[in-house]
């Protein structure tokens, strides 16, 4: 059930009720939004749930000797994170192991194919992945004990964050499910702002950039202009954006109207003076998983300046490859990897910040165009669509006429560009004036902002990008 | 504590009264999104009688329609501005621009990256059109199995190239629903490269012959063939958003999927589209739906593709099938496909309906491999 869906939001206000019904006792909160989250796992497909239960007894009962055993606990946990890993790996990266090991066997000249074998990829499974590994790490080093099992349930499966983020930590995420005193329900004027903001992201900015220029130029794109292939690359990058974090919003203000914080995700990404700066804001609690579970343990910065830099590579392609089996993620991974690389070495022999210091906004041009490049491969099925792109960038200058009015789209673009740090002032300043309207108007209030909205979106209800990784 | 209270309660009022608003508001949008999900008529029908609940219809109805009128106008003075500099560029440009598209690539993949090599264009590529002269009956289409009868009865036949003929400035239209969308773009890059054929592909995802309040795509083939009058093949594929109930035009009532009723209907429908392209002089390829992992759909999709077969004989236009291409040579439903020296090849995306991007390759593939070209840069038939 998508969380845009007419149902979604017929079945919200009731849920809403029962759940503040039971406002003296979080604990039975608690076992009603366990009920709602498995059964929004259960509409994707019902043995999605049978593995998301399996998943959590079998961890359940792995935390016990992490917590408990004094000598072994460090085989213990790195027992357990194998479980994690390996069950991701086997939904996620089965058929992708499958052809790799299938072309070797070509190579060798052996006549034999590999069967096929249907698996699934898990509703949610690369989130609680990483949710429960930070629980493991965080039991370890005893930041946490060990939940009720309904509460650990709760925490691998809080529907808000479970499709597609953003990461909970377990030091951080816990202590919320685990409250005596009677949860509060957050502002609603800032929960009914950020599902306007993700209205507007996801229904119409995502679905307008998607359907006029990014699939068209992605599926095809040597019929386009370079112009135009410039352009859709460029909306790709917004269409990202916009769809991400504007699932982002909505699932933040769903948590706020139950009483949850969830972590922040994003923070003007495209506003970054370089790479590092980049990922300090696009996807936060991706990358500061990444960090704190695989960089750092890695050895982070700590062990002189090369090694630092193949700690990045390995944990930057790790990242791309969380993205889903495919080359095109892992290059994408391996762009950012050389960038932030060279990153770090233009700070040591020209002086950290050099580019942003001589001109903030050359250098967030220049960020914003090397992100774009990485999205071609990300964005494109496979690595020769994505090369393919960059041939007809470079030959249809004048070869092939221009589809798209140009003469509005760029200018439009670069306006927005310019005009991105007033637009993220808008919201707060939005709240602040609907504190000042009376509750009992509010509703009228908002039914003539969504119904503008709603009337400026294309029909139907767009996916979100980031639930399939 | 009261405080607290107090303020879910203001919360849900607010959630609550937003939400009832804008069910009124938007009750036709709801209507059609139900009929279309879930193939009866919404809850909020039962409202109609009243015509204060119709007024709000009307008032959201009101707000689409001028913001139609401005989207349209800014959609013309875009075009215009395109049209005009690319008439002024290319005049400019005449030296350097022959007609042709000029094309490389920058360089070539190496092999385990490639995914053009998994699939081999078929030996025999006319095999299984038909392309009749409407001596079959309708009747002898019925039975299940009967595609596959038919396919291998047209090879014993066919004798000369049966191949659909496209010359130079003609173009390709493509039509269907989300495995279209999937399939185009391949087969218009294959016609575009190797064959300097321009098309148009206006496939949309959850569109079909069902449900033509939602989309109406005999309307839109029309539309497009006036615009388009270099359009020389309609190349349809479709099938999965429609095995199911439908309303009656201007009723309450729906039709039965599979009734005589429903079947009436929607062969009408097809007849309509067909024609949209044959008023026009063009030809059309109608590729059959292929096997789906759903058993209900699945049954669907076999009856379906027996109507699209019948009444593209009728009109004496050309139908394949799709599930050969998928290493389907029956009606279950299959994922992988064994290609020689590349093992087991996922075909099929999980949800067990769309391709992957090698399905949509081979069915892009076939496509291509039903065509031929006249005065193409690199001719096929030798």
């Amino acid at each position: 059930m998508s969380y845009l869906s007419i149902e979604f939001s017929v079945a919200f206000p009731i849920f809403f009720l029962l759940y503040w019904i039971l406002i003296k006792k979080p604990a039975l909160q608690n076992v009603l939004l366990l009920i709602a989250s498995y059964a929004i796992v259960a509409t994707f497909d019902i043995k999605f749930l049978a593995i998301l239960v399996t998943y959590s007894v079998v961890l359940y009962v792995l935390s016990f000797p992490i917590y408990y055993s004094k000598k072994r606990n460090g085989l213990w946990l790195a027992l357990a994170i194998s479980v994690a890993i390996i069950n991701l790996c086997f939904f996620k990266y089965f058929d992708f192991f499958r052809v790799q090991v299938q072309s070797m066997v070509n190579t060798l000249g052996i006549d034999y194919a590999i069967p096929g074998v249907e698996i699934l990829l898990p509703i949610g499974i690369s989130f609680y992945t990483f949710h429960s590994i930070s629980y493991l790490v965080s039991l370890r080093k005893k930041e946490i004990s060990i939940p009720s099992p309904l509460d650990f349930a709760l925490f691998l499966s809080f529907f808000p964050s479970l499709i597609a983020g953003p990461i909970n930590r377990a030091k951080d995420f816990l202590p919320q499910i685990q409250v005596e005193q009677p949860r509060e329900v957050g502002s609603y004027n800032k929960a009914f702002v950020l599902v306007l903001l993700a209205l507007i992201k996801v229904l119409c900015l995502n679905t307008v950039l998607a359907d006029n220029f990014v699939d068209p130029v992605f599926a095809n794109p040597s019929s386009y202009n370079s112009l135009d292939i410039l352009l859709g690359v460029y909306g790709y990058a917004l269409q990202i954006f916009f769809n991400f974090s504007g699932y982002t919003d909505l699932v933040t203000a769903i948590a706020l109207l139950l009483g949850f914080q969830l972590p922040k995700n994003f923070n003007m990404p495209y506003f970054a003076n370089n790479l590092r700066d980049f990922w300090q804001r696009w996807h936060m609690s991706l990358s500061s998983w990444i960090r704190d579970y695989i960089y750092i343990p890695l050895g982070g910065s700590r062990k002189g300046f090369g090694r630092t830099q193949v700690n990045l590579f390995i944990a930057m392609t790790l990242s791309g490859l969380w993205h889903g089996a495919s080359f095109a993620f892992i290059i994408w991974g391996i762009i950012h990897a050389i960038g932030v690389v060279l990153l770090n070495i233009g700070d040591r022999y020209l002086g950290r910040n050099y580019l942003t210091n001589f001109s903030p906004w050359l250098a967030r041009f220049i960020t914003f165009q090397y992100v774009c490049v990485a999205w071609v491969f990300f964005r494109s099925a496979t690595l020769s669509d994505s090369l393919e792109l960059f041939s007809a960038f470079v030959y249809n200058v004048t070869s092939v006429a221009l589809s798209f009015n140009i003469f509005l789209y760029f200018p439009l673009l670069l306006l927005a560009f310019f005009a991105y740090p007033f637009l993220a002032k808008l919201p707060p300043l939005l709240i602040q004036l609907l504190d000042r309207v009376s509750w009992v108007y509010l509703p009228i209030v908002w039914v003539i902002i969504l119904l503008l909205v709603l009337t400026t979106a294309p029909a139907g209800i767009p996916n979100f990008i980031y639930a399939s990784f | 504590m009261m405080v607290a209270n107090k303020k879910f309660l203001k919360a849900f009022y607010l959630l609550i009264v937003t939400m009832l608003l804008l069910l009124w508001l938007e009750q036709r949008s709801i209507n059609a999104y139900w009929i279309q999900t879930y193939h009866r008529n919404s809850p909020l029908a039962v409202f109609d009688y009243s015509d204060v609940w119709r007024k709000g219809g009307d008032i959201a109805s009101f707000l689409n329609s001028h913001l139609d009128v401005i989207q349209n106008e800014m959609k013309d003075v875009n075009e215009e501005i395109v049209i005009g500099f690319n008439d002024k560029l290319f005049e400019s440009l005449e030296h350097y621009f022959d007609g042709g598209v000029k094309y490389k690539l920058l360089l070539d993949m190496p092999a385990m990256f490639r995914t053009d090599i998994f699939y081999v264009i078929p030996q025999k590529p006319f095999i299984d059109i038909v392309a009749l002269e409407g001596q079959r009956k309708v009747n002898e289409v019925s039975s299940k199995d009967n595609l596959l009868v038919i396919n291998k009865k047209e090879e014993l036949e066919t004798k000369e190239d049966s191949r659909l003929l496209i010359e130079k400035g003609q173009k390709v239209f493509f039509v269907g629903d989300s495995l279209m969308q999937g399939v185009a773009p391949h087969a218009m890059r294959i016609l575009l490269k190797q064959h300097g054929i321009e098309s148009i592909n206006l496939s949309k995802q959850s569109t079909g012959l069902s449900y033509p309040k939602f989309y109406n795509w005999p309307e839109v083939a029309k539309d497009t063939f006036i615009k388009n009058p270099d359009i020389k093949l309609m190349v349809v594929f479709m099938g999965p958003n429609d095995p199911w109930d439908f309303p009656v035009a201007r009723s309450k009532r729906f039709f039965k999927f599979k009734t005589p009723e429903w079947e009436g209907v929607y062969r009408a429908r097809i007849q309509q589209l067909i024609n949209a392209a044959t008023d026009h002089g063009a030809k059309v390829l109608w590729v059959g739906a292929p096997n789906v992992k759903s058993d209900k759909l699945n049954e669907g999709m076999i009856y379906l593709n027996t109507i699209y077969l019948s009444q593209v004989t009728i009109a004496k236009q050309h139908y394949t099938i799709s599930n050969d291409v998928l290493g389907m040579f029956d009606n279950k439903f299959v994922k992988f496909m064994q290609i020689p020296n590349r093992g087991n090849v996922t075909l099929r995306t999980d949800d067990g309906t769309h391709f992957t991007t090698i399905g949509q390759k081979r069915i892009a593939d076939k496509i291509i491999s039903l065509l031929r070209f006249v005065d193409a840069t690199e001719p096929l038939d030798k």
